[in-house]
């Protein structure tokens, strides 16, 4: 199977049945919307109205992502989940790997009816990432872990360097989030998988202490590296972020909420 | 029997734990017509991490179906309770763990008592067999019935003592156990691992909704089980089983730094 990539946004309407439902997708750090793509169209195949946008440096060239601030990430994230709040009831934030810290990171500051993340990173624990601020301007770039995929003949055809300005942007934006992480009040859940040679345990260390006011729920997934969406756990976290979703937008749609209320009142 | 040494008899088993894990004790609970023998080999991996480890014999189990009749669902409670409070009071921090039932009652002991985690193996919430709804009328027409039974079951075989049928009263104090663990489920506060296996023949999906429904925790840790059946600790993922409720139990002991914390988190 040869993998062309396909860089560009995904944006499906809602064509299901009961509360209107959305759901903004966000792809990981130097990736694109091609790693969490079929997640996006399974989520649109469920019914959810879905926005997958490419975030502003990505799916391009590295020396593009170097010019870009975390707030721009954030910006085009941001946007895609006020175009949803505008058609739907409930809306739902996803993410992969900095994805995951965005999606969390709009949870904190906008309403949301839960989050799904995959592998969420919020802390870089490579030694040099405090010095990135200053290493920036004598090393422009440093080698990529990209391809962290157990299931062979996958590309998520991410950049194969990481800029390092755009890392220290990185850096800025994980401690800014885990900063906001007690803001978040809907449910989370966390698929993380038990080998991820990209986001260490410290990520999820700091989402636990961190989440003090939001459900936690975490699914491990024994057969993926870090994109799991790519990976042979993928069919899980598809069915299971569908069924998330459901549950989610079920509890907090203002529809739904005068009918459980009159049923406790029957009681 | 041949000339090999004897199968080990259904008995407790305690450990009282070595070096920086003593004073972090878990208590495991057995299943339904188990024994501790069905999770013996989680209880040992436990205590060769240095973990104090206590698993009772429940009342009715280890000796004949005809003993299990005789108990009613509080006493199976009551008796993990004690091992627990036990247990709770030689270390700093205890943990709750069990297999299906086993599952169960620590979930209701986590209600009930300020327990620092609860790990359950398939725990039982409801039946596959519709049946049990009446099986409190049920058993005064029928004695017993054939235990459930998985096919192509690929995990090892105990020997928990005679329990080639199931008495319809048991099952009644079951499902009984089951609804009044249901009511308590809001009250766990501690953070919970639930393992579920792919092919479980006797605990149904419906268990796992229940709980994700219900469970007070603020955290909820699910790992699925591949490979393996209802009674997991002793089937293939078993190495995996036993390694995440190691983590479990070292993430979520305080005294404990989880492995590669950071140490200036801001």
């Amino acid at each position: 199977m040869s993998i062309l990539p396909d860089h560009s946004p995904f944006s499906s309407p809602f064509t299901g049945t009961g509360p209107r439902t959305g759901v903004v997708v966000s792809h990981g750090f130097t990736g694109s919307p091609h790693g969490v793509r079929d997640w996006a169209s399974s989520l649109a195949s469920a019914g959810f109205a879905v926005r997958l946008p490419l975030l502003p440096g990505h799916g391009t060239s590295w020396q593009e992502l170097a010019k870009t601030r975390w707030q721009d990430w954030h910006a085009a994230l941001d946007a895609a989940y006020l175009e949803l709040a505008e058609e739907c009831d409930a809306v739902v934030m996803a993410g992969l790997s900095m994805g995951g810290a965005l999606a969390l990171r709009i949870a904190a500051t906008r309403p949301v009816a839960g989050v799904v993340v995959v592998n969420p990173g919020l802390v870089i624990d490579d030694l040099r990432a405090p010095l990135a601020g200053i290493l920036k301007f004598v090393l422009k770039s440093t080698p990529a872990i990209a391809n962290d995929i157990l299931k062979p003949g996958m590309d998520e055809c991410a950049y194969p360097r990481t800029p390092v300005a755009a890392a220290h942007e990185l850096n800025k934006m994980f401690k800014d989030t885990v900063r906001l992480l007690p803001r978040v009040t809907a449910p989370v859940r966390v698929y993380r998988s038990t080998v991820d040679h990209v986001v260490s345990e410290s990520s999820m260390v700091a989402l636990r202490q961190g989440l003090t006011n939001a459900p936690l729920e975490v699914i491990r997934l024994k057969n993926s590296y870090h994109v799991a969406t790519m990976d042979n756990d993928a069919p899980e976290i598809f069915r299971g972020t569908a069924e998330f979703v459901r549950s989610v937008a079920a509890a907090a749609s203002p529809d739904a909420a005068p009918a459980s209320r009159k049923d406790t009142a029957n009681d | 029997m041949t000339e090999s040494s004897t199968p080990p008899a259904p008995a407790a088993f305690s450990y009282p734990g070595h070096g920086p894990n003593a004073r972090t004790g878990v208590a495991i609970c057995h299943g339904f017509t188990g024994s501790p023998l069905s999770v013996l080999p989680w209880a040992r991996h436990l205590a060769a991490q240095g973990f104090a480890v206590s698993v009772p014999l429940l009342p009715g189990h280890g000796t004949r179906w005809q003993d299990l009749a005789r108990q009613g669902w509080q006493d199976w409670y009551t008796s993990f309770e004690t091992a627990y409070l036990d247990l709770a009071a030689r270390t700093d921090d205890c943990y709750v763990a069990g297999l299906s039932m086993g599952g169960t009652i620590a979930l209701r002991t986590a209600a009930r008592h300020g327990v620092a985690g609860v790990a359950a193996v398939n725990p039982g919430l409801s039946f596959y067999d519709r049946r049990v709804r009446i099986v409190g009328l049920l058993k005064y027409f029928q004695r017993t019935t054939a235990p459930l039974q998985e096919e192509n079951s690929t995990a090892a075989i105990t020997d928990d003592g005679d329990y080639s049928l199931t008495p319809l009263a048991a099952v009644h104090q079951l499902r009984r156990l089951f609804a009044a663990t249901l009511r308590d489920l809001p009250a766990v506060r501690a953070p919970a691992l639930v393992f579920k296996s792919a092919t479980d023949a006797v605990v149904p999906p419906s268990s796992l909704a229940l709980l994700r429904g219900r469970l007070g925790s603020r955290e909820l840790t699910v790992v699925p089980l591949p490979r393996s059946g209802h009674v997991a600790t002793l089937d293939a993922d078993a190495p995996l089983l036993f390694e995440e409720s190691v983590r479990f139990f070292l993430q979520h002991t305080p005294a404990i730094s989880p492995p590669r914390a950071p140490t200036e988190t801001p």
